[in-house]
């Protein structure tokens, strides 16, 4: 079923990634994912060379322990096949908490990536609740919020506030939702628990528990990655 | 379900994968519709666990019933384990993610002697008392198989029983009188009763041990109608036995993560220092075409792309060609590696090795074990300096430049001047490199040697002889080491201490018992790795119960000792160790079971419904 020479076109498979498999480190999800692909025995194109492997681009890597709902990757077909039996055929070969919602030829190049939006929710005990909510207030309204960022050149002080907008922090019985608008993609990555690490410090309290999710992933013009 | 809790501290711990499960073709069945809930335990961690094709067999066979549903469990790292503890959090089955305390039978599966305190430590994470004798319901009924359970005297007041030999008929006999025992209200005690008398099931409660003055043991005594001597189960027909469909594929990389096929079962080589090769007797062969089909099921469920062949000694299997014939077509098209042997494939079509050359290059390991040819003929390793330079020659000139070499310090017999072969054979090795015209350009040649110290286990023709001592092995191994002149030769060695430690266990007795639970008190588990391993838990626990390692591991057996094994059967007889012994004393091979006999006692596991010739052995092709 798998090729080798020519590729037909390529297809993005837009998938979910939750519950247990949000434990799937990117480099095992990349393992996970092309063995469903092999098992799927859709007609996908291998690279030539001494030692093919299958062709398979992510768009955006998601840390481990984060929930994704719009998640992609890429692949390129060697033959004709109708885009929901691909996805059927690909969704039935794979593991728990890993959905295909969609298959499309894309229009955007990952590149294109400038923004992710998650949600976030923090757990405290209740001892810690109000006190968390106070310090968050102060935390988030700061001009500017420097953190240490491991680079290839070792460690550097970064401003992240202009790089994490917060669209809204509501708190309730268990804690806070947080929705945050993240710099994403090749240029600027910025992962949120280099904001909630800085904020954990801040309040000087850790969460009993914490629950990611990015439920979005957007151009410079604020439009889906698709 | 405890996936709430989990996520708090998940979140916290190195590769969270391991304690999730999830993975692929992971068996999930609505609790309310089975009546037996078992967990599979390997005490280990996931990486390990997860490598082992046993388990991966028990675990379809049991899910394949519909009244059963089988869950895994594996050891949690120490990171894992503090959260656990402190969180309340209960040792539970992958696949629930429920807590195993309340499951209706617990398995262990003892693939060496160093995971004990493992078992203990899981039982306590469960939340279970870890001697038998405490846990009172009948649910749930603690077993535990594996190499291990054919001497497994130190882990008998802990483990309600123990199933000898090959599981694919006994386990489901066990769950069928569960059930019998569930619906009828029976206690523990007469579950245990009733299952002694299954072929292959061991209850060590029902054997009274006593001992000398010297510390050998007197007698066994069973009670209770327990039958005198407990005789190891096998499958008659590999051909027709349950193999999986299908494997749970980790979404995490593990030790051996692949299809595996398993092409026979036993030996037909009999080395003397080789437990497998003789508890695993008799001989026997899948058909070349069950293997294909298999293999092509495997892949097509797992998605894997690389199958191994596996086996003790696959380079033995009488159908390799036919078999390589039929899979190689469907695996390359597929691109799919197989993995082989690298011995003896020298009799091959010319056609068939190109075919095999495609296949991705992994690196030369060989095994002499032993030096000299003086020693190779005590320990029985049929293999020759010629064919071992023959085949590295091959290599090279196939473009190998590396050769791994693996041997054994401290066997029988064994003189300074053995010790010294070893460093000579690698010598020449690099000798031959050079000599080569052939040899590929540019790049030198590296032989590493790796010598582990030679551990005696029951049912072996070793069980007699006494371990070296940990100073004898140093020294051993510090003049090894001086016999080595060039840094073309890496030479790999451990402390004996764990080694010793094995020799102790392997061939311990019920005294045993209060030592393992001793140390796994005092912080013992995970002791096979270096990083947990602290052997003044061990020192201490051993002086807490008045007990000596040199009576375990360092003492010669008198031929008539009662060992602590003694009332268990596994086919090959005591006369026929005996025998073996004193060849062994005599610097005499024993021709393997293909060319001769040797009248081992083991086809007599066949039984009366003989359904097949004695071992199988068919004629070398």
């Amino acid at each position: 079923m798998s090729g080798h020479g020519q590729f037909l076109k390529t297809v993005r498979i837009f998938y979910s990634k939750t519950a247990r498999a949000k434990y799937v480190s990117h480099l095992d999800t990349m393992r996970t994912i092309t063995r469903a692909l092999r098992r799927s025995r859709v007609p996908l194109w291998y690279t030539e060379g001494f030692n093919p492997h299958l062709y398979l681009t992510f768009a955006l890597p998601l840390s481990l322990g984060y929930e994704g709902q719009c998640e992609s990757f890429d692949v390129r077909l060697t033959a004709e096949m109708d885009l929901d039996t691909l996805t059927k055929r690909i969704n039935a070969a794979m593991p728990m908490g890993f959905e295909v919602l969609r298959a499309a030829e894309p229009v955007m190049e990952p590149k294109a990536i400038v923004w992710a939006d998650y949600q976030i929710r923090l757990l405290y005990a209740p001892a810690d609740r109000e006190h968390a909510r106070q310090s968050f207030e102060v935390f988030d309204s700061q001009p500017v919020i420097e953190v240490q960022k491991k680079t290839k050149k070792g460690e550097k002080m970064v401003d992240i506030r202009p790089l994490v907008q917060t669209l809204s922090a509501q708190w309730g019985e268990t804690g806070v939702a947080l929705t945050l608008r993240i710099a994403s993609g090749i240029t600027t990555n910025i992962n949120p628990t280099l904001y909630l690490k800085a904020f954990y410090q801040w309040a000087n309290r850790e969460p009993e528990g914490v629950r990611v999710v990015r439920t979005a992933i957007l151009d410079e013009n604020l439009r889906e990655f698709c | 379900m405890l996936f709430d809790a989990l996520q708090n501290v998940l979140e916290k711990v190195q590769k969270p994968a391991r304690y999730i499960g999830g993975e692929l073709n992971s068996v999930t069945k609505d609790k309310e519709k089975v009546d037996v809930r078992y967990a599979f335990c390997f005490p280990d961690v996931y990486e390990i666990g997860m490598s082992h094709l046993g388990m991966k067999i028990l675990y379809s066979l049991k899910n394949a019933r519909e009244d059963t549903w089988c869950e895994r469990v594996f050891a949690p790292a120490d990171d894992m384990e503090a959260l656990m503890r402190e969180n309340d959090i209960p040792l539970y089955g992958l696949e629930s993610l429920e807590p195993i305390r309340n499951f209706d039978m617990i398995g262990f599966t003892l693939q060496y002697e160093m995971c004990y305190t493992t078992v203990l430590n899981m039982l306590d994470l469960a939340g279970l008392p870890v001697r038998s004798s405490q846990r009172t319901a009948l649910a749930p009924i603690v077993m535990a198989g594996g190499p291990c359970a054919c001497n497994p005297e130190p882990m008998a007041d802990f483990i309600d029983l123990f199933v000898l030999g090959e599981g694919e008929e006994v386990n489901l006999e066990l769950i069928d009188l569960y059930k019998v025992a569930k619906q009828g209200n029976w206690t523990k005690q007469e579950y245990l009763r009733k299952a002694a008398q299954i072929q292959g099931v061991y209850v060590p409660s029902l054997y009274a041990v006593s001992y000398r003055e010297d510390g050998t043991i007197a007698a066994v005594t069973p009670e209770e109608g327990a039958t005198a001597t407990v005789r190891k189960r096998i499958i008659a027909d590999l051909d027709s036995v349950f193999f999986p469909e299908s494997f749970v594929v980790p979404n995490i990389e593990v030790v051996h993560d692949r299809s595996m096929l398993e092409v026979l079962r036993g030996c037909i080589r009999g080395c003397r220092f080789c437990q497998a090769g003789f508890i695993y007797r008799p001989f026997r062969e899948k058909r070349h075409t069950t293997l294909n089909k298999d293999g092509k099921n495997l892949t097509e469920s797992s998605g894997y792309d690389e199958i191994s062949l596996t086996s003790l000694s696959t380079s033995d299997y009488s159908e390799l060609e036919p078999l390589l014939t039929e899979m190689i077509p469907w695996t390359s098209c597929e691109n799919v590696g197989l993995s082989l042997p690298s011995l003896r494939i020298d009799n091959f079509s010319p056609e068939l090795l190109e075919q095999i050359a495609k296949v991705r290059k992994s690196g030369l390991t060989f095994a002499p074990e032993a030096g000299t040819q003086r020693m190779r003929d005590v320990i029985n390793k049929n293999i020759t300096e010629d064919e071992v330079m023959q085949t590295c020659r091959t290599a090279f000139e196939g473009g190998y430049t590396s050769v791994k070499l693996y041997f054994m310090l401290g066997l029988p017999t064994e003189t300074m001047d053995d010790v010294k072969g070893i460093a000579d054979l690698a010598q020449q090795i690099v000798d031959l490199f050079y000599s080569l015209p052939e040899r590929p350009k540019g790049k030198g040649v590296n032989v590493t040697i790796s010598a582990a110290c030679f551990v005696p286990k029951p049912f072996t023709p070793f069980e007699f002889e006494p371990q070296d001592t940990i100073e004898e092995f140093h020294r051993k191994q510090e003049y090894l080491k001086s016999c080595i002149r060039t840094k073309k030769i890496n030479y790999k060695y451990h402390s004996g201490g764990t080694s010793m430690l094995e020799a102790v266990l392997a061939r311990g007795d019920r005294r045993l018992c209060a030592v393992v639970e001793g140390a796994w008190k005092r912080g013992s588990r995970l002791d096979s790795w270096s990083e947990f391993y602290d052997p003044t838990r061990w020192d201490e626990a051993m002086a807490e119960q008045g007990l000596d390692y040199s009576f375990y591991a360092n003492r010669r057996r008198d031929y008539d000792e009662i060992s602590p094994w003694n009332h268990l059967d596994y086919g090959v007889s005591k006369q026929f160790l005996i025998r073996e012994n004193k060849l062994a004393h005599a610097d005499t091979t024993t021709p393997n079971c293909r060319e001769k006999c040797a009248a081992c006692g083991a086809s007599g596991l066949y039984g009366e419904k003989e359904v097949l010739p004695p071992c199988r052995v068919t004629a070398n092709s």
